[in-house]
């Protein structure tokens, strides 16, 4: 059975899930072609600017950026108890790692959006590693659980990771910061984020990227997506929460959603929550078409 | 054209094998870490270039440039009966595979290539796949028997919103509403032409780089690598030769080794891969060492 900190965890996994559904199906319900094109490349230009983000953190702290770093801080994911995974091997070079079950993907699956699930686990980690790596990165990523057969073929069992960072293909200051001949950084001296944290920051930049790519691409009527998939969600998110509190005899909705949903409690915290990684417009809008409208439903001061 | 035997593909197939992998393996050995970044950026090369040779040709006679294109209409020179392939996708975004069975894996754990075997896996398909449809693709090749695995797990895709607006035409019909239909559709295989002609790329590059990163020591362990690449290949024909009756004198060589008994060889094209004296030592360090070894 669950303890009660997993559950925060794992409404807080579904969440994210249930947005980026909501997000993807309505650019590709008002915009076509397009609008699947521009949550595509959100999804990347997210996981880029995270994994820079990352690589900049570390070389700051003066810890290696190498793979003994990212996949000890990273990822998030695995803290949800509904994520079977096996590490085969890890070393500052190779990651090779299987999924067997995820959250995402029988979201995905039971929304009938595995071809959007596709999309985002193609796009995401690549775009991740590849910042991190500085592009010198082998990312493969062969078996998807969200993997949409068209063909009467039986879908993927897993998900089956390799991905390679090569020293030899490194020089000069990347290598030094990269491949150290200094002693190994164990995992508690790494500054890591609580999963609460990273989901936070996940939700903004993911969030702001489409919103931004949207407009740049599709000018109002990708706004428009944006804002009516962040009405749409408002009712499935409350209908969750309730539906949680009630099962954990929670009191108080305000706490209980402050802790089982990736998003600031108050307004204020939300403007520091996007003060690093969202954009004004962004969050403008999902102020108006999501949160507010959340709390007055939830009755949330 | 007639068909060749069955034997001389494999005798070409195991020739291009072994000289990446001697090569490849004296580098490592002789240089370490830079010897290592020589023979991975050589891979790369010969990757890009044969991805790019590809592409030129479907460009010219207006094929789409995708994955069904790549995997139906180049001009590989998978001849060899060894190969042993589950298909379980094709469209244009994506091929899906399995390899079961790969005469470079067999040659790979027969002279316990190790990491050198892996390497060249992990570095040809991304610069041959990707590079192919304007570094778009996404190679993805999570299992390889080079590192340990039962089989090979290929996914390799491309997706129209990982395209600019301008190659989205040149990709996928559906993108491209004057599309008429390719000029030409098929690609005979060149057999014996185009084995040489990979392997010339293959090892011009490793020549190339082991020259550019390392200087004259690199050039001298490419020589050695040549050098014990042919005592090993001798004894494969040898053995080959034996099985099939035949005699392992210079018509075999001339036959069975994908450059022959010389770079003058008729139908071979050097142009653009003579640099850093790429012929002579090939000439000198292979061809004239297994001709050496007929007179024996």
């Amino acid at each position: 059975m669950n303890t009660i900190e997993e559950l925060k965890v794992q409404n807080q996994q579904d969440f994210l899930s249930m947005l980026y559904i909501s997000v993807a199906k309505q650019a590709q319900t008002i915009c076509g072609r397009r609008g699947t094109e521009c949550i595509g490349k959100g999804i990347r230009n997210a996981g880029r600017t995270y994994g820079e983000a990352l690589r900049k953190f570390l070389v700051e702290q003066a810890i290696p950026t190498n793979f003994e770093t990212l996949f000890v801080m990273e990822p998030y994911c695995w803290a949800d108890p509904r994520m079977r995974t096996k590490t085969l091997e890890l070393t500052p070079e190779v990651m090779r790692y299987e999924v067997y079950t995820c959250p995402f993907a029988d979201t995905c699956r039971d929304a009938g959006a595995g071809d959007l699930g596709n999309m985002f686990c193609e796009q995401w980690h690549r775009g991740l590693v590849g910042a991190f790596t500085q592009d010198v990165d082998k990312f493969y990523l062969t078996k998807k659980l969200t993997v949409h057969r068209t063909n009467g073929c039986r879908p993927d069992n897993h998900c089956k990771f390799s991905i390679f960072y090569r020293c030899a293909l490194t020089q000069g200051t990347q290598r030094q910061e990269s491949f150290p001949d200094t002693a190994k950084v164990s995992a508690d001296q790494l500054p890591m984020r609580s999963v609460s944290e990273k989901l936070h920051i996940k939700y903004v930049l993911l969030l702001t990227s489409w919103i931004d790519i949207l407009k740049q691409d599709l000018g109002n009527e990708g706004l428009c997506a944006a804002a009516l998939a962040l009405r749409s969600l408002v009712d499935p998110t409350a209908e969750m929460m309730l539906h949680y509190a009630d099962m954990r005899l929670a009191k108080d909705i305000g706490i209980f959603t402050k802790e089982n949903l990736p998003i600031a409690s108050d307004e204020k915290a939300l403007d520091e929550e996007w003060a690093d990684w969202g954009s004004e417009e962004a969050k403008k809008i999902f102020l108006v078409n999501f949160y507010r409208p959340l709390h007055k439903k939830l009755g949330i001061e | 054209m007639q068909m060749p035997k069955d034997s001389v593909i494999q005798n070409w197939q195991d020739s291009f094998t072994m000289l990446y992998g001697f090569l490849a393996r004296q580098l490592v050995e002789d240089h370490g870490l830079r010897g290592e970044r020589a023979a991975r950026l050589a891979i790369k090369d010969f990757g890009n270039d044969r991805g790019e040779e590809i592409r030129r040709r479907h460009l010219k006679d207006g094929i789409k440039i995708n994955m069904l294109s790549l995997f139906t209409l180049a001009n590989e020179c998978f001849g060899d009966s060894r190969w042993a392939r589950e298909l379980q996708e094709l469209n244009p975004q994506e091929r899906a595979s399995h390899t079961l069975s790969c005469p470079l894996a067999d040659v790979f754990k027969k002279y316990q290539f190790g990491e050198i075997g892996r390497m060249y896996c992990e570095e040809v398909h991304p610069a041959i796949y990707n590079h192919y449809p304007f570094d778009h693709g996404q190679c993805n090749l999570a299992k390889t028997m080079s590192q340990g695995d039962d089989y090979c797990d290929f996914n390799i895709i491309l997706r129209p919103y990982d395209l600019p607006d301008d190659l989205k035409g040149v990709c996928f019909e559906e993108y491209d509403p004057a599309y008429e239909g390719p000029k030409s559709k098929t690609y005979p295989n060149l057999h014996k032409g185009g084995f040489a002609s990979l392997t010339m790329r293959l090892v011009y590059y490793l020549i190339a780089n082991a020259s550019k990163e390392l200087g004259t020591s690199g050039i001298d362990s490419i020589q050695k690598g040549m050098h014990i690449c042919a005592e090993e290949l001798w004894k494969v024909f040898a053995e080959r030769a034996a099985e099939s009756n035949e005699t392992l004198d210079a018509a075999y060589v001339a036959e069975n080794f994908p450059f022959g008994i010389t770079t003058e060889e008729a139908g071979m094209d050097w142009s653009g891969y003579t640099d850093f004296h790429a012929k002579e030592i090939i000439q000198t360090n292979l061809c004239d060492l297994l001709i050496a070894y007929t007179q024996n």
